[in-house]
């Protein structure tokens, strides 16, 4: 089974010795790889790179081989430079080595070339888009308006406010309610308007910055937050909301600010949506524990909500065991109460949210088992509900058709008569039979559960 | 975090775990153990491609066509035999099938990558001749 973040901790911990070799082959390895593996992004053989670097091919291949290890800092600047990205050298702590040792893949040792960093990406111009635009309706109406006030260096947050109240804004009717229209105008997903939601979210932020909950601005304060909070939760962008929302959180919680219901329940969903860090789980378990909070409007529901939005973890069963914590914290307090098969579609709707925003998740087939054995059937329906569609497949029970599946079972039989041998007398054979069986009939049944 | 590779060790008829019995007695150091659970976490995470890509694997070693050496400096010349699955999915499961080290150019066992193919052939008719890896 894989190492995990407290094994290999508990490993460095053991000695400077273990650590310090751990550590040099570490460098090695993703030195040497990361290399290989951009020269490949770039499309060039290690003839063409070591003639820029003035090198024979013999030469890059020694670069390129783990074992070697004499590199110096100037040869490796001339190979970052032949692979147009700078070199980085730097002092770090032993705990880092830990996140990069459990968060290492092929693709997260890319990087960009210099014309491909999203950083020195120009924006795309509104005078060009609009151009372009197609849509005679109201959306694209609002583009026409919404683009050239995002690219104006000095901006002030007016417009925005006004808007956002449906002042000053081409008129929809009453269907919507403008933050609506804000996000059909800059569609997620869509490269085409990437530059100009990230830069809402950003001046969104400093509005909130401003404390609008404390100052109120305009006419009708509460609607106004109401749609600035909707409309953060609908640009889902932790990176640039997450600190101001929670600053919202902070000033609510210490009493600095107030906010009737429809805004916190508003808030609530942007907190939801916005999440970087584990600031909220406490919050999560305790309107999944008690169905309420003393601060924020949350039920059990959204207590669970909360959780399956916490951001990924850099080991992804971090963030699996999580939910399937939520799940079985839920299933305990629902279980043989009237609304059970209600609560229990309830979850399942928002599960299959959770896996679309984590559809490229693979690999879980062995998990499965590693869960069961580990914990419950909680966790075991997690995965095999996870491993079910991430197979393609929309028939669930053929998850017990992997050769994976049925190949780590068998182990498992193995393993459990090799327990049993060792097993001092015939109570610890009897417990360690059944909780085997228990193990194995756990991973059909809760394929069934999860696929209901 | 994804597992490009899920690893196994090869064990006796007694379920018993060949692996670690060869790192026990070749008493490894603290060295040693650190760099074998290095590369063998590495090789879980960006896969068999990469680790031959960066000489980490060296192989087909001698006439085995499906064995492979792993290759690590430490205070000994350590090289654990290991291949692609078998019988499953041989893209993502590698099994660590005989340990060995090399002394002056040699490998002790000196048939090291024989007889880690006859342990390949044995887990190819026998699935419960491998255990989940253990680390070193």
């Amino acid at each position: 089974m894989s190492v995990s973040r407290e094994q290999l901790i508990d490993e460095l911990r053991s000695s400077r010795e273990y650590r310090e070799a751990y550590a040099e082959s570490f460098l090695n390895q993703v030195l040497t790889a990361q290399i290989r593996v951009i020269r490949e992004q770039r499309g060039f053989k290690q003839k063409e790179l070591a003639a820029k670097v003035g090198k024979h091919q013999p030469g890059w291949s020694r670069i390129e081989d783990s074992g070697y290890g004499k590199w110096n800092v100037s040869t490796l600047r001339e190979v970052a430079a032949a692979l147009d990205t700078w070199l980085r050298v730097s002092l770090e702590p032993y705990g880092k080595l830990v996140d990069e040792a459990l968060s290492l893949s092929p693709d997260a040792l890319k990087q960009p070339s210099f014309d491909e960093d999203p950083a020195f990406l120009r924006p795309p111009r509104a005078v060009d888009l609009l151009r372009e635009e197609q849509d005679s309706g109201p959306v694209g109406e609002l583009r026409r308006q919404l683009l050239p006030w995002l690219e104006e260096s000095k901006w002030r947050p007016e417009p925005l406010i006004d808007w956002l109240q449906g002042r000053n804004l081409i008129s929809f009717g009453h269907e919507d309610e403008p933050y609506r229209w804000f996000l059909r105008a800059l569609p997620a997903g869509d490269a085409k308007w990437s530059w100009h939601r990230l830069e809402l979210a950003r001046r969104l932020a400093k509005i909130l910055e401003d404390q609008p909950d404390v100052q109120k601005p305009g006419r009708r304060p509460s609607e106004l937050l109401s749609s600035l909070f909707l409309l953060a939760a609908g640009l889902d962008c932790p990176d640039l909301l997450a600190d101001p929302l929670y600053a919202v959180y902070g000033r609510l919680r210490r009493g600095t600010a107030e906010l009737d219901d429809v805004v916190r329940d508003c808030l609530l969903a942007a907190l939801t949506r916005n999440q970087k860090d584990l600031r909220l789980y406490e919050v999560w378990l305790r309107m999944m524990e008690t169905g309420k909070h003393d601060v924020l409007p949350g039920n059990e529901y959204a207590g669970f909500e909360g959780v399956t939005w916490l951001p990924p973890r850099p080991d992804f069963r971090d963030t699996l065991e999580e939910v399937a914590y939520a799940i079985k914290l839920l299933e305990q307090l629902w279980w043989k109460t009237e609304g059970y098969d209600e609560a229990v579609e309830r979850l399942r709707r928002t599960l299959l949210d959770f896996r679309q925003r984590y559809s490229k998740q693979q690999d879980l087939a062995g998990m499965l088992l590693d869960a069961a054995s580990r914990t419950g059937w909680t966790q075991a329906a997690l995965y095999a509900w996870h491993v079910a569609f991430s197979s393609g497949t929309d028939d669930l029970l053929a998850v017990l058709d992997f050769s994976e599946f049925r190949f780590r079972a068998t182990n498992l039989t193995g393993m459990l008569e090799c327990d049993l041998r060792a097993a001092p007398d015939a109570q610890e054979s009897e417990r360690i039979e059944r909780q085997h069986a228990g193990i194995l009939t756990a991973g059909q049944i809760c394929v069934v559960q999860a696929g209901v | 975090m994804k597992v490009a590779v899920t690893l196994w060790d090869f064990l006796g008829p007694d379920r018993e775990n060949l692996i670690q019995r060869w790192a026990n007695k070749e008493r490894l150091s603290q060295r040693d153990r650190a760099l074998l659970n290095q590369k063998f976490d590495f090789l879980e995470r960006v896969g068999v491609d990469l680790a031959l890509a960066t000489k980490m694997l060296a192989g087909p070693v001698n006439k085995q066509r499906h064995i492979y050496k792993l290759v690590a400096h430490g205070d000994l010349m350590l090289r654990p035999m290991v291949c692609k699955g078998p019988p499953q999915d041989r893209r993502s499961e590698v099994t660590l099938l005989e340990g060995a080290v090399e002394k002056d150019r040699n490998l002790h066992p000196e048939n090291a990558p024989e007889r880690a193919e006859q342990n390949r052939q044995v887990i190819s008719k026998d699935g419960q001749r491998r255990g989940p890896h253990e680390r070193f």
